[in-house]
Formats: C-alpha cells, sequence, structure tokens
C-alpha cells in the first residue's frame, strides 16, 4: 500500500487497513487483495455503506487469514529460533495441540497404542494409589491415632507377650493413659444354621477404651466382664450383626451359642472398625486367663499384644526407654523365663500396614514408572 | 464457474460479483479468498497479476484463469451432478401454475 493515511470522509478505514496488512500475506497477494477492497469502495462511491462493507469484508478477510498467519509466525519462530526454547504462548499452545491432534488422527496404530498406554498407566496408578492412600496415608480410624502405640516382648526378634509380662508392664510402666492387650482368636458359633467359624479376638476389658471406640449399640466391656468365671459376653462386629443376625437392634442381651461357651451379646461395634482385618466377635480374655491353661507361666506366649495410648507429651521413644527398662527388671527378676527378653513399642498404624507396606510401596513405583513411560 | 464465466476479467471483486449475483446472496470476502487460494492449492486455478489504475492505489489485481486440471475437475463434477439428477426431474419439475 503506497500510503497508510486515508482521505478524510470517503476513504477506507485506518484500522481495517491495519487489520488487513496485519493479516493478509506480505506482497503481491496481500495487496491485490486490498486493491479489490479499494476498488470496490472507489466504484461505491466511498459511501457511508460502502465505507461499513469495506469494514466487514476486511474482519471477514482477517478472520479467515488470522489462524494461517500465526501459523507461519509459529514455523518462523521455530525456524529462526530453534535453539532456544519455544515461546509458550497461546498461539504457539493452540498450534500444538492442532499439531499433536493431526497427528494422532494421522497414525490411528500409534494413537490407539499411547491412548491405551496411558490408559492403562492411569487407570494402574489410580488403582494402586486408592490402595496405597486407604491403607498407608489414611489415618487410622481411631481416636488420635498418633498416640497409639503396640508393645510386644522382643528376643532375637517379635515376640509376643506373656500374660504375667504383660501385666507388670502394665503396672510398672507411666507412659501411657492406658494399656490393653489382645489376641486374635477363631469362634465357632454353631446356633446360626449349621456351625460356622468366624474371627475375632480376645481383648482385655479396656481394650475399645484404649481404641477409642464406641459401639453403635449397647456397651463396651467392663472390668467385671474380664476374668475367669465371669458371665460369657461378646461384642460382635458390624459385618456379623448385619449378615447373620439381620442388624437387629434388639440384638443386645440376645445369647449366641460358640463350640466353647454361650456368649450374652452386650454391644455392636461401630461400621469400618477393624484392627488389621475385619472381625465378628470380641470377648474378654479375662474369661479364659485361668492357671490351669498355664496362662500364669512367664515362659508361655500365647500370641498375647498389648497396645497401649501415650499419654499427651509422652513420646515414642521415652516409651521406647521405658519398656526396656522394665524388660531388663524382669530379665533380673525372673532369669529362667525372662533371660534375653527385651521390649519393643511401635506406632499402631506402622505395625498395621507393616506386611504390606513394601509390595504396595513397589507397586506404586512400578506403576509410577509406568504413567512416567505413558 | 465464475472465473469462467469472467474469462480475462476475473479476479477477486468481479469473481465475488458474480457469484453475488447468480447465487443471489452475499458472499464473504474471507471464504472467497481463502477458497481462490485452496484452489490454488490444489493446481485448479492460477492467476497472474495485472497492473491496475488509480482506484486501488496501484495495488495489482491478480487475474484468475482455471488450469487443465480445473477444466477436468469441473468435468468430472458436472458428470457426477448429472448422474445424481438423473431421474429425479419429475420430482424437482416447477410445479405448473
Amino acid at each position: 500500500v503506497s500510503s497508510g493515511r486515508s482521505p478524510a470522509g470517503d476513504g477506507p478505514s485506518r484500522l481495517a487497513l491495519w487489520m488487513l496488512r496485519r493479516t493478509l500475506p506480505p506482497g503481491a497477494e496481500g495487496d491485490s487483495v486490498i486493491g479489490d477492497l479499494l476498488q470496490e469502495l472507489h466504484e461505491s462511491r466511498g459511501t457511508r455503506a460502502a465505507r461499513w462493507r469495506f469494514r466487514l469484508h476486511a474482519c471477514s478477510i482477517a478472520l479467515r487469514y488470522l489462524p494461517a498467519r500465526l501459523v507461519k509466525r509459529h514455523a518462523v519462530h521455530h525456524a529462526t529460533h530453534s535453539i532456544e526454547r519455544p515461546k509458550m504462548g497461546i498461539d504457539g499452545v493452540a498450534q500444538d495441540l492442532r499439531f499433536a491432534a493431526r497427528t494422532l488422527v494421522k497414525h490411528r496404530g500409534f494413537s490407539f497404542i499411547v491412548v491405551a498406554t496411558i490408559a492403562l498407566g492411569i487407570g494402574a496408578a489410580t488403582a494402586i494409589f486408592s490402595v496405597v492412600e486407604a491403607i498407608l496415608i489414611r489415618p487410622l480410624p481411631f481416636a488420635a491415632p498418633d498416640r497409639l502405640v503396640v508393645v510386644n516382648e522382643t528376643n532375637n526378634g517379635r515376640m509376643t507377650l506373656a500374660w504375667p509380662n504383660y501385666l507388670d508392664f502394665r503396672t510398672r510402666s507411666h507412659s501411657y493413659e492406658s494399656l490393653a492387650c489382645h489376641q486374635a482368636n477363631a469362634f465357632t458359633v454353631v446356633e446360626i444354621g449349621r456351625p460356622r467359624r468366624f474371627d475375632g479376638r480376645l481383648v482385655c476389658w479396656n481394650f475399645f477404651d484404649v481404641l477409642g471406640v464406641t459401639p453403635q449399640l449397647g456397651r463396651t466391656f467392663t472390668a467385671a466382664d474380664d476374668h475367669a468365671g465371669a458371665s460369657p459376653v461378646a461384642m460382635l462386629g458390624d459385618r456379623f450383626w448385619r449378615q447373620d443376625l439381620g442388624a437387629d437392634p434388639s440384638v443386645i442381651g440376645r445369647p449366641i451359642r460358640t463350640s466353647e461357651r454361650t456368649l450374652t451379646i452386650v454391644g455392636v461395634l461401630p461400621a469400618g472398625f477393624q484392627l488389621s482385618r475385619p472381625e465378628d466377635i470380641f470377648v474378654p480374655l479375662g474369661l479364659t486367663v485361668t492357671p490351669d491353661a498355664g496362662w500364669l507361666d512367664r515362659g508361655n506366649h500365647f500370641g498375647l499384644f498389648a497396645i497401649g495410648r501415650l499419654k499427651p507429651g509422652i513420646t515414642l521413644q521415652q516409651a521406647r526407654d521405658e519398656a526396656e527398662r522394665i524388660a531388663s527388671d524382669l530379665q533380673r527378676e525372673y532369669p529362667n523365663s525372662n533371660s534375653g527378653n527385651g521390649a519393643e513399642v511401635s506406632p499402631l498404624g506402622e505395625r498395621i500396614v507393616e506386611p504390606v507396606e513394601s509390595t504396595l510401596t513397589a507397586l506404586m513405583g512400578a506403576v509410577g514408572f509406568l504413567l512416567l513411560l505413558a | 464457474l465464475a472465473i469462467l464465466r469472467l474469462g480475462s476479467e476475473a479476479y477477486g471483486l468481479t469473481v465475488a460479483r458474480e457469484l453475488e449475483q447468480q447465487a443471489d446472496r452475499r458472499l464473504s470476502r474471507g471464504a472467497l479468498y481463502t477458497t481462490l487460494e485452496r484452489l490454488e492449492t490444489k493446481g485448479l486455478v492460477r492467476w497472474k497479476l495485472e497492473p491496475v489504475g488509480t482506484e486501488r492505489r496501484g495495488l495489482p489485481r491478480r487475474v484468475y484463469s482455471v488450469t487443465a486440471r480445473g477444466l477436468a475437475a469441473l468435468r468430472m463434477s458436472q458428470q457426477v451432478l448429472h448422474r445424481m439428477w438423473h431421474g429425479l426431474e419429475h420430482l424437482l419439475k416447477e410445479p405448473s401454475s
């Protein structure tokens, strides 16, 4: 264009001309288009309507040519600045996305493999992460779970507690608000249809208090329930109550017959409660602790673990030091049974995930790499 | 077709006017010029620059002509249209008043 200035009055819009020059290809191709518009305006004698048509045509042309112009600028930029990092402007991103979409459509086999790999990577990562989150990351469903610890004895490795040693730990330690013991046990219920075996746990009466668990029905155990000769009572897990007792709200007080004794149901635990796996029946440990069963022998370790709730302000290390001191004292006092016995105190959360932690971490790493590859 | 009809006078403005007159509707200039570019890319039309007068402020005009390949494409398009129309004349006949 020989002059960017337009004659006053009936001349073309300067803005429209500027827009055309910015969007049309340079040289004869662009000039000829502008020439056509100028000729049309000239032949219309520059009327107001003609000037508006000029603007309208300019907009229409600019809109059509703008994307092509951006592509060319992008290509020129890449060609002349190939060593530099490409600018991540909106136009560049849009062009890259368009180019990627075109490439994917053109190479369908490759695209399928890419999409399948990404889908597999995302799917596997999501699945594993949801397991990892539920097991390793999500806090335990107990009150103040970071203060819950597991106490056990050691002797060249982890060992469960002997009942008399547990009693000594309970009376001599000062690190815990409360300490309770428990032992995994299975119960054969003979009352409901054919005899069926249920996973459960023998627990000290304050076990649920230590964990801070409140039953959804009835009550938890009391000290009166937890000794030999006491009236046998039981608490049920939510699954057993719902699946086998039809979620009967009047189940409290109802007897349930096992192969060993008839238990009276005193409470139903809340849904979602589990220590390390779903369990259905909980019975006071004291019912089974009798001298004739060997419980009072310090050499007998019947699979007993203790759960303690640390007092506020007491650190794990302080609890560990105290447990070691008590274990040393017991070694001196009972050398025949306790020689070489130490004590271990570890966070409950760590102990629950311990068996699966390394597997889950490895799986998470594997799917992470798969996702990275995708 | 407009280029063929216009002969040596086929440049952007005249092509647009021809199409608007024949089709009796407004034509987007953006669509016109990009379509002409596409036809050129496909080798169906070509253009040459012609000098002009003051009404264009000295800006050249591109005069288009249809290439042999373009003519072949038009013939094929015409044949396809004929085949498609064949047998439908009675349906599309103007109703007699």
